[in-house]
């Protein structure tokens, strides 16, 4: 896991000599931990390994002392079981100066193959190229061979470039390159049929799909088999009417994520797949703190913004000069 | 009791007798490569009492007294009880203290080895001593002028006028801190007082110094140690004081007396504070005991039976409490 760790500390959260890293992790994760933390003493950098309890969901809030431990970090660094991306110390943390990587529910297996050995560098025109275009858009469109058809406002939301690579106070997760956004509150109607994988809740990826009928910005039916089911009830057990927004739009930009292993960061970077977001969107721009967010991954989606087409049947087009280069 | 239920007992009287620890509350433990397993063992036992455990392993600090990362100063604050498993002391450090004051309660557990949850100064009776500690910092924070003697040729003074006497009573309140199993009364002379002689024959449980092969005496002025005599030990203690090239570090921070009847003489650090009929000198930082001094360390030296007097009262004879 040598390789990978060095690239996560050095590529993606850009580590220099002397500075304070906090790596965050539980149990489960120690020895991907363990091995972050060599590569941040390899960079000269003093690494603090924090091991919290596993949280019972994804994006449950940490401990104080972990949230606190973040906010005084130059990086800090999620290799946790269940993600924090979606909270407040996450946010917090960014706010204080931090540069802050997840790596939620990596996999060994993800340390030493597929999207973290990725070009984040030669991507990055790309994304940025496509955050930008989702800045500008007042509206996306997104079909799938699978029966998904939904509409998204955007307006007055902005784009994020999630590249992997942080050049300053910010937040990526890594391997999945993406460019989102939050939708407009309570704009979003329509039917979402995911596919490809809900990569949360220890679902992963799909052998049924998942059909999520979509008003006024929330979930209001999750149809399916035994998967739909258990998620159903999983949610109403929240007891937060919250975990039904729809809180991002997302499009997977890696090309070594090359297909659904239900390992969520991995999942959600597949090159040429879209991910909706769902319950927290207040760390990309949105102003909903659920109890959790969770994504569910569409194969193959057409998208269009504004009319022009971005994506069709998971292939990019129309990628403006510059970044088309790197779309293929 | 296996040794291992042996030790799981003590880490549950650790965190219930000493931190108070409640269900459902924040425990933060620090600890770094060397004392993770410690570490371990005492967030096992925090969640079996329904507590929320964090560990936070840091690299091992080159010195005692070094404040840690600010990363884990930030989670000190933030918890409502802390524990400081560590291979070097960071008790005598701002993050410590700012910790403390925010309300946090605090267990110090330097140079704390798993088997010292099985038995020794963990067993005493912390409740029952509490009284007899409460009175001897009583006696130093109403007190003057102190002198300390021994029959191995000890005899300092000090003015602790104005200085609050400390009681280390191994039962923390929100705003406490205590090491542990130390249970101690000291205070912290003011600067520029300490004179006179100091021999000590018990141990230097810093720096790989440990139990004392013979006593090494320290010469008093003005409030610094100026000399240090004696063998092999002493020297290396001369070398390690000078090394920090910090000439605070040779500031007299601190007297101390241990009372607990359980911990025995081993060269770890707490334990051997800790024991009953010993005094120990504090030099260099002096900030967490009342003191104005924030050195690049703190070190302790230890002697046997000391009488103390207190504005010419005796308090302590040939190390029992009188008062």
């Amino acid at each position: 896991m040598e390789r990978g760790a060095e690239i996560v500390i050095t590529t993606c959260a850009g580590v220099r000599p002397g500075e304070d890293v906090v790596i965050v992790t539980d149990e489960e994760r120690l020895p991907i931990a363990f091995a972050l933390e060599r590569a941040v003493i390899a960079a000269r950098a003093t690494p603090t390994l924090v091991v919290g309890p596993r949280r019972s969901i994804d994006n449950e809030p940490p401990s104080a002392p972990i949230a606190a431990a973040m906010a005084a970090a130059d990086a800090v660094i999620m290799p946790v079981t269940h993600s924090l991306s979606h909270t407040a110390a996450t946010r917090e943390a960014i706010r204080a100066g931090a540069r802050v990587v997840s790596l939620a529910a990596f996999t060994e297996r993800m340390m030493k193959a597929g999207g973290l050995f990725a070009d984040f560098r030669a991507r990055k025109p790309l994304c940025d190229t496509l955050a930008r275009r989702l800045t500008e858009a007042g509206e996306v469109r997104i079909t799938s061979p699978a029966g998904t058809d939904l509409r998204l406002g955007l307006r007055g939301r902005s784009g994020n470039s999630h590249a992997c690579i942080l050049d300053g106070p910010g937040f990526t997760a890594v391997p999945n390159i993406e460019a989102n956004i939050s939708p407009a509150d309570g704009s979003a109607e329509g039917v979402l049929v995911a596919d490809g994988s809900i990569p949360n809740f220890g679902i992963g990826a799909l052998v049924e799909p998942v059909v999520f009928r979509i008003a006024g910005g929330f979930v209001s039916a999750i149809e399916g088999g035994g998967t739909a089911e258990a998620l159903r009830e999983l949610l109403a057990s929240q007891d937060d009417p919250w975990v039904y927004n729809i809180a991002q739009f997302a499009m997977g930009l890696n090309p070594e994520c090359r297909d659904f292993t239900g390992e969520m960061l991995n999942d959600e970077g597949v090159d040429g797949t879209i991910h909706i977001g769902i319950g927290t969107s207040a760390n990309l721009g949105g102003a909903v703190q659920a109890s959790t967010h969770f994504d569910a991954v569409i194969r193959a989606p057409s998208v269009w913004l504004d009319g022009e087409p971005v994506l069709r049947d998971g292939e990019h087009v129309a990628v403006p000069a510059g970044a088309a280069a790197e779309a293929r | 009791m296996t040794l291992e239920a042996r030790r799981a007992a003590g880490a549950r009287r650790l965190l219930q007798v000493c931190a108070r620890l409640g269900a459902g509350e924040e425990v933060l433990i620090v600890c770094d490569p060397e004392t993770e397993p410690l570490a371990r063992t005492l967030a096992e036992a925090a969640e079996a009492l329904g507590a929320v455990p964090v560990i936070s392993r840091m690299p091992a600090r080159p010195i005692d007294g070094q404040e840690p990362p600010a990363t884990v100063a930030a989670a000190m604050k933030a918890a409502a009880v802390f524990l400081t498993p560590v291979s070097r002391s960071i008790t005598h450090t701002r993050a410590l203290r700012n910790a403390v004051e925010r309300g946090a309660r605090g267990l110090v557990m330097t140079q704390w080895r798993e088997e010292m949850l099985a038995g020794g100064g963990i067993e005493a009776d912390f409740a029952a001593i509490a009284p007899a500690c409460r009175r001897l910092a009583d006696a130093l924070t109403r007190g003057g002028r102190l002198r300390l003697t021994t029959r191995a040729g000890t005899d300092v003074r000090m003015d602790i006028r104005g200085r609050r006497g400390n009681a280390l009573t191994c039962i923390v309140e929100p705003g406490e801190f205590s090491p542990v199993p130390t249970i101690e009364a000291n205070v912290s002379p003011v600067e520029g007082s300490a004179e006179g002689t100091f021999v000590a024959d018990v141990s230097v449980p810093y720096a790989d110094i440990g139990v004392l092969e013979r006593p090494i005496r320290v010469e008093l002025r003005e409030g610094f140690v100026r000399e240090i005599h004696g063998g092999a030990q002493a020297e290396r203690l001369q070398q390690v004081l000078d090394s920090f090239r910090d000439p605070l570090s040779f500031n007299v921070a601190e007297l101390g007396f241990g009372m607990n009847p359980e911990a025995e003489v081993t060269g770890f650090m707490l334990e051997d504070e800790a024991v009953a009929g010993t005094a120990h000198l504090g030099i260099g930082t002096s900030i967490t005991l009342g003191g104005r001094v924030k050195a690049a360390s703190h070190y302790d030296l230890l002697l046997w039976h000391p009488t103390l007097t207190v504005d010419g009262e005796t308090v302590v004879r040939d190390g029992e409490l009188v008062v």
